[in-house]
């Protein structure tokens, strides 16, 4: 029992002897997350292939682009006006109701005649000679007076229907008579009337006897044509305004670049287009086309007109047609923000007989095609010099929100941005990045002096840009100048861009006439590798 | 002859290891041979007692750690500062020693709902129902040279196919007996029956990572990714693809009891077997002798697998974006990870696949100096995918056997921890109590950690070891009955002459 607490106690006394003499060294660890170890980070970022193609999809103002057959790109803003059938003729319902008066007898039956007219023109001056009718119904109802008996006709010697016949309604007198006939396929040569009013006539006629009545009766006829569309109508349909725009449009295709003092555009012109399915002579003048730069305040007003004779009659129907071409680059050129414009058409200008003596004689076809449309075209290709075009864009560049614990820069030794531009633009491109403090002042600038970006290739007779050129730039941020960043509290960088078109080899001060063409490209390669150091902290 | 028996030997075992998690339990079990569960050592051995009871939830709870990670370097002294990994001034030399291509870490937790055994006439029967969980992970010591650098540098190639996650959650039931042959040998059995509940596994042939210079402009870099592996995954969650039948994500199932039930307790998908056989020899009073190999079986996972499998090459150059808008730019980054399963010929499938528990051969000597006080020797070799761990254990028992049992001892793990292990059985009336831990740290010190971006307030954390590699610790309770011997052969008097 004694040999067994002697055990105990021994090795009691090992354990407690174990536990005080394996108490290490207390460890303090002082920001245990904090990495502190230099960093040395060598890797690709992006590489970027962008297509000309795909900037102008990109665009606000897509449905202005319009790319050629050479692919050239250009800007075109294209309005028409057009003018149909009915802009030019108008028939109202052309309806009538008489009362005739017959005369009573008690022996014999007493024949009666009547002629009317019913006009079919409306608008002064218009006068219609012959139309064939794509549809129309003539309506007729005839009312007999009481207790006679006899017979009608009722004729329109100018209506000759599809049949050859002339249009007769006819009947014997009893109850009251309605009859209704389809004029479709009929023709209608129009009766002048005595205030040349364009008419077709209406004659009645008959035998009427009063069954032993004394007493005169009223013939009750009325007569509506309705429905009435003509395919084929000719005459002179008179002087008349056709065709009145006005518009005013804002022209921001170029956004918010003031380009003006530097970019010069080449070839811009204005096609005023016209084309006339009418019989009829069409005069189509710009009475008024203004072009503004409200920033500068220059204006350039143009005017011009376009005429057109008769299209001539077929089948097939030829139209007439014709254009011209206006020299829009002096307009382009002063940065226009807004296009003004008013446009008239006018048919029958000169009047029925013209200068040279000769008759106008008018036709309109109503199948469809008998319209007269306008055409405006303004079309800019991207034929164009810029020269030094500067402009400076802001980026927020807090580098103190940015670099939370200023202890992280002293890890640095160099962060350098390895960027290759591969550029089948014809631009050249100079940038400078400052970096600037929230008062304005510059800490440092990023890029070397006169530092290209992009170069441009070589631009051939015809302005465009031939192969690609690689700049490489490298964009160094050593200890010294990140920390002079941090220290001045760096808040934003101003890059500032000077772009000129060609000026390859590196002559930006030349700048050449060039295109731009869809199938231009720009590769944009970045690698960045970031050198560290121990703190000297 | 005797060659190519152990050839066949060595061949099955590794057959059966396959890709392991391997839990084990505190050597110093071995020496409370009073305690129930030390029969997890070798199934031959039985506790001194009638019959025994587990108290249900509490009869073995059981936690293990093992890592080569966190070792007397992951902390280093510089110019009279302490530092650690994200430090400038940490030598790395040190853990790349030690973790050698990888560094492990590994976790187990285990416990048991319901434990009991009783003896017969010849043999001892005894019953467990275990839930296991097993947990590893293996970060490439590559992956520590990326911080060692400072990140990624020209020129820098980089193994990455050590990195490894596998873990298993699985289910066993075993059913033990332990037979006397004779008076001085008994030998053991315990088939389990295994319930495989979730696992993941990787299997990874090749993960290189180059970052190489532009062949046409030095400036420039690109890095080269090739990857040549899968990861098996059988748990209830699912899997969407795109039209390519690409991945692209995973979604967890509810938490419900229908869910939990179905997938978890239900859920006989994976089956599994294994079994531990064991041999104690009593060669004489003084002497005795035992064997036993454990754990030799594995688990087939059947259930809701899936697989996603890739072997390819990735040459990243960059972003490619289409303009320098931030739309463009943000459509090229998360372009970016779809170009890497595209690359890499990402896939996902259903393939079944296998985990072994980790075979391990124990063969142990005790020598009973009287009749409680012993000396002991114990080797378990672990065996693992192409690899074997190997672990020496001696210790000095006291064996009072009415109330206390302890054991002191000390392992030598083959490039691993040394240190002490202890064991400790109480017992009140039928009440067991036990407690046994291997590995435990002896050198210890207060950790105070100041971060200064939270107003510098230190944060002590005393008695932190100078290092862990491994750790396990297994204590419960037990009822005993009948715990003065078996009742065929009744327990010896402690006090009596030996």
């Amino acid at each position: 029992m004694i040999k067994n607490k002697g055990i105990i106690l021994i090795l009691g006394a090992v354990l407690i002897s174990t536990l005080f003499g394996c108490k290490k060294e207390d460890v303090v660890l002082t920001d245990p997350q904090k990495y502190t170890r230099p960093l040395n980070l060598a890797l690709p970022i992006f590489q970027a292939k962008i297509k000309a193609v795909d900037l102008i999809e990109n665009l606000d103002t897509t449905q202005f682009i319009f790319i050629d057959e050479d692919s050239l790109i250009h800007v075109q803003i294209d309005t028409a006006f057009s003018a149909g059938y009915e802009d030019v003729i108008e028939f109202d319902e052309m309806a009538l109701d008489i009362s005739h008066t017959i005369a009573g007898s008690k022996a014999i039956e007493i024949p009666f005649y009547f002629a009317d007219t019913l006009p079919a023109a409306l608008i002064e001056g218009q006068r219609f000679d012959y139309t064939t009718i794509k549809t129309a119904q003539m309506e007729v109802k005839v009312s007999a007076p009481s207790g006679f008996t006899g017979s009608f006709k009722l004729k329109f010697p100018e209506i000759i229907q599809k049949n050859g016949d002339t249009l007769i309604f006819e009947s014997d007198f009893g109850q009251e008579y309605n009859d209704t006939r389809n004029l479709e396929g009929a023709t209608l040569s129009f009766f002048q009337n005595a205030s040349d009013i364009s008419s077709f006539r209406i004659v009645t006629e008959g035998l009427a006897d009063s069954q032993g009545g004394s007493s005169n009766g009223a013939l009750l006829v009325s007569v509506k044509m309705v429905d009435f569309v003509p395919n084929e109508i000719f005459g002179f349909f008179g002087k008349m305004l056709i065709i009145e725009q006005k518009q005013d449009m804002d022209f921001d295709f170029l956004g918010d670049y003031d380009f003006t003092d530097m970019i010069d555009f080449k070839d811009v012109k204005l096609t005023l287009g016209l084309e006339s399915y009418f019989g009829i002579p069409i005069s189509l003048f710009i009475d008024s086309m203004l072009f503004s730069n409200s920033t500068t305040g220059e204006t350039v007003l143009l005017k011009d007109e376009i005429r057109v004779g008769e299209a001539t009659y077929g089948p097939p129907l030829v139209p007439s047609k014709d254009y011209v071409d206006l020299d829009l680059v002096d307009a382009i050129n002063i940065g226009p923000d807004n296009i003004y414009y008013e446009v008239n058409a006018w048919a029958n200008f000169e009047g029925e007989v013209l200068p040279n003596g000769d008759t106008v004689q008018n036709f309109l076809i109503n199948d469809g095609l008998g319209e007269i449309e306008a055409d405006i075209l303004i079309d800019i290709p991207f034929w164009f010099k810029i020269s030094n075009y500067e402009r400076t864009d802001i980026i927020d560049f807090d580098i103190r929100d940015m670099i939370e614990d200023e202890t992280t820069i002293d890890y640095l030794e160099e962060l350098i941005l390895y960027f290759d531009f591969n550029n089948g633009f014809p631009f050249s491109i100079q940038a400078q990045a400052y970096a600037v403090n929230a008062t304005g002042d510059t800490i440092e600038n990023l890029f070397d002096d006169d530092q290209y970006l992009w170069k441009s290739p070589a631009i051939d007779v015809n302005g465009k840009a031939v192969g690609m050129e690689n700049n490489p730039v490298d964009l160094s941020l050593t200890y010294e100048k990140v920390k002079s960043m941090y220290d001045n509290g760096v808040k934003f960088l101003h890059i500032q861009t000077n772009v000129s078109s060609g000026g390859a080899s590196g002559t930006p001060e030349i700048p050449e006439f060039v295109k731009l063409y869809t199938s231009y490209n720009l590769e944009i390669k970045l690698s960045v590798d970031i050198t560290g150091k121990a703190s000297t902290k | 002859m005797k060659r190519t028996y152990y050839s066949t030997i060595v061949l099955t075992l590794f057959l059966l290891v396959g890709n392991t998690v391997m839990a084990q339990n505190p050597l110093s079990l071995y020496y409370l041979d009073n305690v129930p569960q030390s029969m997890s050592i070798n199934p031959a051995m039985v506790p001194r007692a009638n019959s025994f009871f587990g108290v249900p939830g509490i009869n073995s709870v059981y936690g293990g750690i093992n890592t080569d990670i966190l070792g007397p370097d992951i902390i280093q002294k510089v110019n009279g500062k302490y530092v650690t990994l994200t430090s400038e001034l940490f030598d790395y030399k040190p853990l790349y020693s030690r973790i050698g291509k990888a560094a492990n870490l590994s976790a187990y937790q285990t416990v048991a709902p319901l434990m009991f055994g009783f003896s017969g006439k010849k043999g001892y029967f005894t019953f467990s129902w275990t839930e296991k969980i097993t947990e590893s992970l293996a970060i490439p010591k590559d992956m520590f040279s990326i911080m060692d650098n400072g990140g990624l540098k020209a020129g820098s190639q980089l193994d990455l196919s050590p990195f490894a996650i596998n873990a298993q959650y699985y289910r066993e039931l075993s059913f033990g007996y332990s037979y006397k042959f004779m008076s001085n040998l008994r030998v053991g059995i315990h088939a389990k029956v295994l319930q495989g509940l979730a696992a993941i596994k990787t299997d990874i042939n090749t993960f290189d990572l180059n970052v190489n210079y532009d062949d046409l402009d030095e400036r420039h870099t690109n890095a080269n990714m090739e990857l040549d592996g899968t990861v098996y995954i059988s748990a209830p969650i699912e899997v969407y693809s795109d039209e390519n039948g690409v991945p692209d994500s995973i979604v967890t199932p509810e938490t419900d009891l229908a869910t939990i039930l179905d997938k978890g307790v239900f859920n006989f998908s994976n089956p599994g077997f294994a079994v531990d056989v064991g041999a104690v020899y009593d060669y004489n009073e003084a002497w005795s002798f035992s064997a036993a190999i454990n754990d030799l079986g594995f688990i087939r996972w059947r259930g809701d697998l899936n697989s996603f499998t890739a072997d390819g090459q990735f040459n990243f150059t960059g972003v490619s974006i289409s303009d320098l808008d931030a739309d463009s730019i943000n459509t090229g980054f998360d372009g970016l990870l779809d170009s890497v399963k595209n690359a890499v010929n990402l896939t996902h499938g259903n393939k079944g696949f296998s985990t072994g528990l980790g075979p391990k051969l124990y063969l142990g000597a005790v020598y009973n100096v009287n009749h409680y006080f012993s000396v002991g020797a114990l080797s378990r070799t672990v065996f693992a995918k192409n690899d074997f761990r190997q672990e020496f254990n001696v210790s000095a028992n006291l064996n009072l056997y009415h109330v206390l049992t302890t054991t002191i001892n000390y392992t030598v793990a083959i490039n691993g921890a040394n240190t002490i292990g202890l064991g400790l059985a109480l017992r009140g009336g039928p009440l067991q109590f036990y407690l046994a831990a291997d590995y435990l740290p002896y050198a210890y010190r207060t950790l105070t950690i100041v971060n200064s971006e939270d107003g510098g307030e230190p944060q002590e954390i005393p008695f932190t070891p100078t290092k862990v590699d491994n750790f396990n610790i297994m204590f419960g309770l037990n009822l005993i009955f009948g715990a003065n011997g078996y009742r065929d052969e009744p327990m010896i008097d402690a006090y009596s002459e030996f």
